[in-house]
């Protein structure tokens, strides 16, 4: 056996690597908020990739490897706790705008298709930069990258279920930034939508769900109980 | 499931990641519930359409491009990591132990960083950076290295003239080019005293700090230490002209 391990070439990194390198830099625009700052992350987390290549195991998803990179460079580079932290106290003070939206789709008005049909690409790209910090890369990694709860985990060094959580929250915060714009531009009255009683960012947890389920199985039956088919559409349950 | 349990899984069920007897329940239930019916359904209509408004940004060429250069400065520094596994790794320390004993025997064994510093400034590599003022070159190694960059004031007559991202062993290091009045081109090296020694056979106290001097074809190298880090100062000066170059540095 040689003492020295083959070691990684500049082809081997630039074969794995470089065809992830537009992803890279679309994300990190989109987490930076402007290209310039982009352009020192990616160039940063690509150096930072090439001198830890070893580390890297072949076979393996090197775009969430290198996404897992770009991810601890702009952490512990561009962190903005204390503006994320206004942010996401404004968008939860306010978060009942998005149920009542909700309850509106719900209720018959065609408020859905007035704000997803009337959506602006400028708009969605100005509300997304208004997504605190780590949301906004639970939705990035989830909605535009592709990558399962358990990459997402892994990139983000948390547990899936903190995954599951920041993607709930990301996308009702962008929810309601988008409603607020829709509001601003007429395309939804104000008061067009009545009250909800819908629950706000709950936890998630499917151990305990299945834990329920389980003991429901034993007890007899499934708890389909709720707000019931109302459009007659649905089965008995 | 109740709309409450159902409420959870909007999420995991459009992303496609509630499976299994999950997923059968929870269409269960969306067949007999309206509420998390729609609730489902605009999920799922929402992300499509956050999706299809947010495409991937077009990235410039001139990051290719930068990123390319990158890896050349960094495939081009000498003293990378050497690739060990664990299984050969008790060997290779045996190894290093033999060299360590045998290097500690040797009195002012020269250290390699003097002669990388010579290489480099020979060398004339192009630069990362170009600006005249020292201020926007040391801010440019902000984040590109672990420690603060500091530009030695050389004298009055030394100004700045850019930078390039090197490394010393594997830690990434800060290359610093300046030029005199005279068309002398000194280059100063910087780096983390961690990652290598300084050790010369020629050394001089100058204003009561060590300094170590090393020479090659033409050119004349002074180094320091000075809080945690190393400086090498490299240049076709002459011994007593670098000499004054590093006092004012220390200044």
């Amino acid at each position: 056996m040689p003492l020295f391990k083959k070691r990684p070439s500049r082809a081997d990194f630039e074969r794995e690597a470089l065809p992830h390198l537009p992803a890279l830099y679309s994300a990190a625009v989109r987490l930076t908020r402007n290209e310039r700052d982009a352009e020192d992350l990616v160039q940063d987390a690509v150096l930072r990739a090439y001198r830890f290549f070893d580390s890297f195991e072949p076979g393996t998803n090197c775009k969430a490897w290198l996404f897992r990179i770009l991810t601890n460079v702009f952490c512990n580079r561009y962190r903005e706790r204390e503006r994320e932290q206004e942010i996401l106290a404004e968008a939860e003070s306010s978060e009942a705008n998005v149920e009542q939206f909700l309850a509106g789709i719900e209720s018959g008005r065609d408020v859905e298709t007035a704000l997803l049909g009337r959506m602006v690409s400028g708009e969605v790209e100005r509300a997304l930069k208004e997504v605190p910090q780590d949301f906004r890369l639970a939705v990035l990694l989830a909605d535009l990258e592709d990558f399962s709860y358990k990459e997402i985990a892994e990139i983000m060094e948390c547990p899936a279920g903190t995954v599951m959580s920041r993607l709930f929250r990301g996308r009702k915060i962008l929810q309601k930034l988008l409603y607020d714009y829709a509001v601003e531009q007429g395309i939804i009255e104000p008061g067009q939508a009545p009250a909800s009683g819908t629950g706000g960012a709950a936890a998630l947890d499917l151990g305990a769900y299945r834990r329920k389920r389980q003991g429901l199985a034993a007890g007899g039956g499934d708890d389909d109980g709720g707000h019931g088919d109302d459009d007659g559409t649905g089965g008995a349950g | 499931m109740n709309c409450s349990q159902a409420e959870n899984f909007v999420h995991a069920y459009v992303d496609g990641e509630l499976l299994g007897e999950d997923r059968q329940s929870y269409e269960r239930h969306l067949g007999t519930c309206n509420h998390c019916r729609v609730s489902s359904r605009f999920a799922g209509r929402f992300k499509a359409a956050v999706r299809a408004h947010l495409p991937r940004r077009p990235m410039p060429t001139a990051v290719e491009v930068r990123v390319g250069a990158a890896l050349d400065a960094l495939a081009a520094t000498p003293g990378r990591r050497v690739w060990l596994t664990w299984p050969r790794m008790v060997p290779a320390l045996a190894a290093v132990g033999v060299l360590v004993f045998v290097a500690g025997t040797l009195r002012h064994r020269r250290s390699f960083v003097l002669e990388q510093a010579r290489r480099s400034h020979q060398a004339e590599l192009p630069l990362d950076v170009v600006a005249s003022d020292c201020g926007s070159i040391t801010s440019w190694f902000r984040g590109r290295v672990d420690f603060p960059v500091h530009a030695p004031r050389l004298s009055e007559q030394v100004t700045c003239r850019g930078g390039r991202l090197v490394n010393v062993e594997d830690q990434p290091a800060a290359y610093l080019v300046y030029q005199d009045l005279g068309g002398h081109r000194v280059s100063v090296l910087v780096f983390d005293r961690q990652a290598a020694p300084i050790d010369a056979p020629h050394r001089r106290l100058v204003n009561g700090r060590e300094v170590f001097y090393g020479s090659g074809p033409g050119v004349s190298t002074a180094a320091y230490h000075d809080r945690g880090l190393g400086y090498v100062i490299t240049s076709d000066l002459d011994e007593e002209s670098l000499t004054r170059l590093v006092s004012a540095s220390f200044h």
